[in-house]
């Protein structure tokens, strides 16, 4: 039986057999109309015709396209030399403040985390990449569609760029999206470090406009406390959670004017995990990845997208509610900063005489803890080490760190600098605050008024030792 | 007698190390049990197997038996101390000092060699031998033909002379002498009592050497507790303490490392107890005083460190 979807398929079909070579179509007579069905076959041949083809004349900024917002990083400059835009990687080695108290020697560009590197469709670039680390290294355009030569595999595609060498990439940009470039050369090494970004290639003629347009890449790193550089060999056990390298509170907030469309591209690339990107309030739809636009009959509403390693996923919503909501991902370790997994599970412990026992040894000693994690120590600990979680907000203490940031949606800003809290613009009445017993009484609520405990098995507090 | 001293000063250092070890045995054992009080307070939390638990419980257990050991051994050597001291119980108690003095200066080597020349008492009880046979050779009247005789006792109590003592003593004998049985026999005793002079002092200055050499190996290795582990376990301790409070590491971990410095000052006194009775013995072998110098009386820290930095 034949639905609305399947007669639209083989239209399709009909259509990219119309323009097959007769050759084609006759070496391979009862393939083609099944394959066809389903490929994208028009748009793969006028990519290949793209890759060869007269580039168009290099697009600029705030003409041809809105440049993205990447918080915390930057965007790579560029020049225009005889139609071709022309940009310089420097691969180096450099300092990063990761959260206040916490700096480590990482492997990045021109002095940058996760730069972008941003361009048009149609248009022809022209990449230098010089080697400025110990070791070879090679940059990989991911998603882009390029001459083999230029996809930069070391020992597939190209040789290694030495230390102190200049490589050359040149391609045309065949079509549009947010892709991504990383080094392929001792991968494992030089991504646990940091070399890693995003390739934001913009429609020559979009479909529609946003009004805010952020670039964020994940990234997750393995710094002991008290070390200075990352370690590359950690496999599992990351402590260092990253959006454009920083972790919270250092993480620049998301700021726009209640009403406009944003969009947020999220780019993983990190060394072994996904992360699942939760933002607050608003439900968003996810309407393209590195792999290209989805078509809108195909976007899906969600509150968290799994961003895995190796994808980009682009989200868009309408910024409709003021206030200070949290983006972050969801795994809770990967909000912690530093945290120590080898503290043990104190929560439930009466310290009783413990404190007193240790001090008699150890006159520093404090227990900590027993009745949960959320409030700091401050207390002095290991040089160049971050506090697990972030810092003073309006209400209080924030205990999130790591991969979190905060979009800030304003009434009527004119400008999306340092906007401040929304704690004194919150209407009356729409804060959650303490309860008043009078209220309590009249909705029929007794504080009192608990469940019975469940009887557990016999305790180990009981159990005699 | 001096047997009998010797015997007394190291009985004495003995007892001295062993209650320095006794009380660092209980802080260790302060230690186990803080430990353990941790440990029991997880499991009553219900956070730990009951295996982690008892792991610290056999911790635990091992060092009280470690201490009670320690506490018999020190009840046990005290009490040869008062023996050797003919005293009893507790009169002779309050007179312990709390700790052995460090090692302050270095013996030399080559001092220690002339000054057991000339006071060893049985080099001086062979030397007295000698003198004696040398009396005799002289009254017989056969000085004459022993040159060498005559100045033997001198030149052997020379303190500079090393190796072999001096030249052998080779006495010309008279062919055609009368009273060759007599004189025979003299000079026989003398060689055999300057041979028995010389051996005694080959062994003496052997023993010297030896006992010297094990001394200064036990003064090395008690100045490199001092100067190096104990410093570098108190550094340990005070990183556990900030990982800790960075809740980068656990409170077991944080207590070991305290363990762990006091078991270093607990190997410390026991280097410094075998320095200071080995040195009994080497005091033994010269015959006196080591040096011009008195050994120093001032107590020195060997206990944990409570001293901390407040932040
Ligand atoms: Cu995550």
């Amino acid at each position: 039986m034949m639905n609305r979807r399947t007669i639209l398929a083989s239209g399709a079909a009909l259509a990219a057999g119309a323009v097959l070579p007769k050759a084609a179509s006759a070496a391979t007579p009862a393939e083609t109309p099944a394959g066809a069905a389903y490929s994208n076959r028009r748009q793969s041949e006028a990519r290949a015709r793209a890759l060869t083809a007269k580039p168009l004349a290099p697009g600029l900024p705030n003409r041809d396209y809105m440049p993205v917002v990447a918080p915390n990083t930057g965007t790579l400059p560029f020049q225009i030399v005889d139609g071709v835009k022309v940009f310089h990687m420097v691969a180096m080695e450099f300092w990063n403040e990761f959260a206040p108290g916490l700096k480590a020697l990482v492997w990045g560009y021109n002095g940058m985390l996760h730069p972008v590197l941003e361009a048009v469709e149609g248009e022809r670039v022209r990449i230098y990449v010089t080697n400025r680390l110990p070791e070879p290294t090679t940059v990989h355009w991911h998603g882009l569609y390029v001459d083999n030569g230029m996809d930069g595999l070391s020992g597939v595609t190209q040789t290694p760029i030495k230390p102190g060498e200049t490589y050359k990439y040149e391609f045309n940009l065949v079509e549009p999206g947010t892709k991504m470039y990383h080094s392929h050369y001792d991968e494992m090494t030089q991504i646990a470090l940091g070399m890693t970004g995003m390739f934001i290639i913009h429609p020559r003629t979009p479909r529609y406009r946003v009004d805010r347009d952020f670039a964020i890449m994940l990234h997750e790193w393995d710094i002991v406390p008290g070390t200075y550089r990352p370690n590359p060999l950690q496999m599992t056990d990351f402590n260092v959670f990253t959006m454009n390298g920083k972790s919270f509170p250092s993480t620049h907030p998301l700021v726009a004017r209640t009403g406009q469309r944003v969009r947020i591209r999220l780019g993983n690339l990190g060394p072994m995990d996904h992360h699942p990107i939760h933002l607050h309030n608003y439900s968003f739809q996810v309407v393209a990845s590195d792999g290209g636009d989805y078509p809108p009959s195909a976007w899906q509403p969600e509150t968290t997208v799994l961003v895995p390693v190796g994808s980009t996923r682009v989200v868009e919503f309408d910024a409709t509610n003021p206030g200070d909501w949290a983006m972050h991902c969801h795994m809770t370790h990967h909000t912690m900063t530093q945290m120590g997994h080898h503290f043990g599970n104190m929560i439930g412990v009466k310290p009783g005489n413990l404190g007193e026992k240790m001090r008699q040894l150890l006159p520093r000693y404090m227990t900590m803890g027993e009745d949960g994690m959320g409030t700091p120590m401050n207390m002095p600990t290991l040089p160049n080490t971050a506090a697990m979680e972030g810092g003073k907000g309006p209400y209080g203490f924030i205990n999130m760190g790591g991969m979190f940031t905060i979009l800030k949606v304003r009434d009527g800003i004119t400008s999306y600098e340092d906007v401040g809290w929304y704690k004194p613009l919150a209407p009356p009445g729409t804060v959650s605050q303490l309860a008043v017993p009078a209220q309590m009484k009249h909705d029929g609520v007794n504080p009192q008024n608990i469940p019975p405990p469940i009887p557990g098995p016999s305790s180990p507090a009981t159990t005699p030792m | 007698m001096l047997m009998l001293a010797e015997k007394t000063r190291r009985a004495f250092y003995r007892a001295v190390g062993d209650a320095q070890i006794v009380a660092l045995g209980e802080n260790i054992e302060k230690g186990q049990s803080a430990a353990l009080t941790l440990a029991r307070k997880l499991r009553q939390a219900g956070n730990t197997p009951p295996l982690a638990y008892d792991q610290d419980l056999s911790l635990y257990e091992h060092v009280r038996l470690q201490v009670a050991m320690d506490e018999a051994a020190f009840l046990e050597d005290r009490q040869r101390l008062f023996t050797l001291m003919g005293l009893w119980g507790a009169q002779g108690h309050a007179r312990l000092p709390h700790r052995l003095p460090l090692p302050q200066h270095d013996i030399s080597l080559a001092g220690l060699e002339s000054r057991a020349v000339s006071q060893n008492l049985r080099l001086e009880a062979a030397n007295k031998r000698l003198a004696a046979f040398a009396a005799v050779v002289k009254v017989s009247g056969l000085a004459g033909i022993l040159p060498g005789a005559s100045i033997g006792v001198n030149y052997v109590r020379d303190p500079d002379v090393r190796g072999t003592l001096g030249p052998a003593i080779s006495v010309p004998l008279p062919i055609f002498n009368q009273g060759q049985p007599a004189a025979a026999m003299a000079i026989s005793e003398y060689r055999a009592a300057y041979r028995h002079y010389q051996a005694v002092a080959i062994e003496v200055r052997a023993q010297v050497r030896e006992r010297w050499v094990a001394l200064h190996a036990l003064a090395r290795e008690v100045i490199f507790y001092q100067k190096i582990m104990l410093p570098l376990r108190r550094r340990i301790v005070d990183e556990t303490q900030a990982s800790y409070n960075g809740m980068f590491d656990s409170g077991f971990l944080l207590v070991e490392s305290k363990i762990d410095e006091i078991k270093t000052a607990r190997r410390f006194v026991i280097s410094l107890e075998r320095y200071w009775r080995a040195r009994a013995k080497l005091q033994n072998t010269v015959g006196g005083h080591l040096s011009d110098q008195r050994p120093p009386q001032a107590p020195i820290e060997t206990s944990h460190s409570t001293q901390e930095k407040t932040p």
